[in-house]
């Protein structure tokens, strides 16, 4: 098994033309947005169980299996566009979020992840896996204009928060 | 019902909120001198009114388009509730303007009202961004003794409400040290 205590980082989970694809319809969504805001955040667009995104949280799921050797069900996926200021601070995920895996998809300037320590750049197309209810990760601020990020959420199939499924 | 009660003050930006978005517009470089109402659409009358203005409708790149597409959903909410709560029977159909306004010293707005024949607006709405500046009280009076019934309390965050027509006279006294931002806007 691989060791999880903190990550895995994995190549190419979107391609190119995925995240073209995705990135255009986010700031389409963003154009017209007048009800999905982060309301404990600065207000940044973000959607919780979006169609695009649900479907790659099914049809990415043995990709990240065969990284983690694991077997996962899916719980949920959720998109955020962060903006200038944004920053995320030090914080678990929920049960339901037992397997994270968090993609980037574009933004204008690098902006790492800090996961249970490490300091982390995720290329825009890849991911990161983790136990985002178990290891802390937190961002610093962000000084571009956009950061476009995925989280797909599962639990392990035979793991202790399978009542979330 | 006084008139005062018509003019709600609520927390419309978290402290968080307000910081970021004054970090991101108080320097941008297309402020320009804020116009009053005319027969001939608006104009500079430095008279009358001496502040900058930054249209947040520009909207210039995915930052200022969230924050002007949050304001315009905030302050929605809040006129809304505000005709809910005074049962003023009224459906506001959108936000026509909404405006970055930055009064340095020596920055004011004589007594008016916001709505006329040629810029029609049912509802006004003012954001406080900040509070350490001096003067800049923005002051409410009665449209017949022109005697003062409210004088605002600035606080970071905090939206103030009130119907658009005659009957609320208001002003911002001259700012006499520091810069005050605020936000403006307007609905129909």
């Amino acid at each position: 098994m691989v060791d999880l205590k903190k990550y895995i980082y994995i190549k190419d989970v979107l391609s190119k033309d995925e995240r073209t694809l995705f990135f255009n319809y986010v700031k389409l969504f963003n154009e017209v947005n007048i009800t999905n805001f982060e309301a404990k955040s600065l207000g940044e667009t973000y959607s919780y169980g979006d169609m695009i995104t649900d479907s790659l949280l099914i049809s990415k799921k043995e990709k990240f299996e065969k990284a983690a050797n694991l077997k996962f069900i899916e719980t949920y996926s959720y998109w955020r566009l962060y903006k200038k200021f944004s920053s995320l601070r030090k914080h678990i995920d929920r049960p339901s979020c037992e397997i994270t895996v968090t993609v980037n998809v574009k933004s204008d300037i690098e902006w790492p992840i800090f996961i249970g320590g490490e300091k982390v750049l995720i290329k825009p197309g890849d991911g990161i896996l983790y136990y985002g209810a178990k290891v802390e990760h937190w961002r610093e601020e962000y000084v571009g204009d956009y950061a476009l990020q995925i989280f797909f959420h599962y639990i392990e199939e035979n793991g202790k928060f399978i009542e979330y499924k | 019902m006084e008139l005062k009660n018509y003019i709600q003050q609520s927390k419309l930006l978290s402290s968080t909120q307000v910081s970021a978005f004054l970090r991101t517009f108080h320097d941008v470089p297309n402020f320009t001198d804020a116009k009053v109402a005319s027969g001939k659409g608006g104009v500079v009358e430095k008279n009358i009114r001496s502040a900058l203005n930054y249209d947040l409708t520009r909207k210039k790149n995915l930052t200022e388009t969230n924050w002007h597409n949050l304001l315009v959903s905030l302050l929605a909410n809040h006129a809304n509730y505000f005709l809910k709560s005074k049962k003023i029977n009224l459906n506001l159909s959108r936000v026509v303007n909404i405006t970055l306004l930055k009064y340095i010293k020596g920055g004011f707005y004589k007594k008016h009202h916001d709505n006329c024949k040629e810029h029609f607006r049912e509802i006004s709405a003012i954001v406080f961004l900040n509070n350490d500046y001096e003067g800049g009280h923005l002051q409410f009076f009665d449209p017949i003794t022109q005697k003062m019934i409210l004088d605002v309390k600035p606080e970071v965050g905090k939206v103030v409400i009130w119907p658009s027509n005659y009957l609320f006279p208001h002003q911002a006294t001259e700012v006499t040290k520091g810069t005050r931002f605020t936000i403006v806007a307007w609905l129909i």
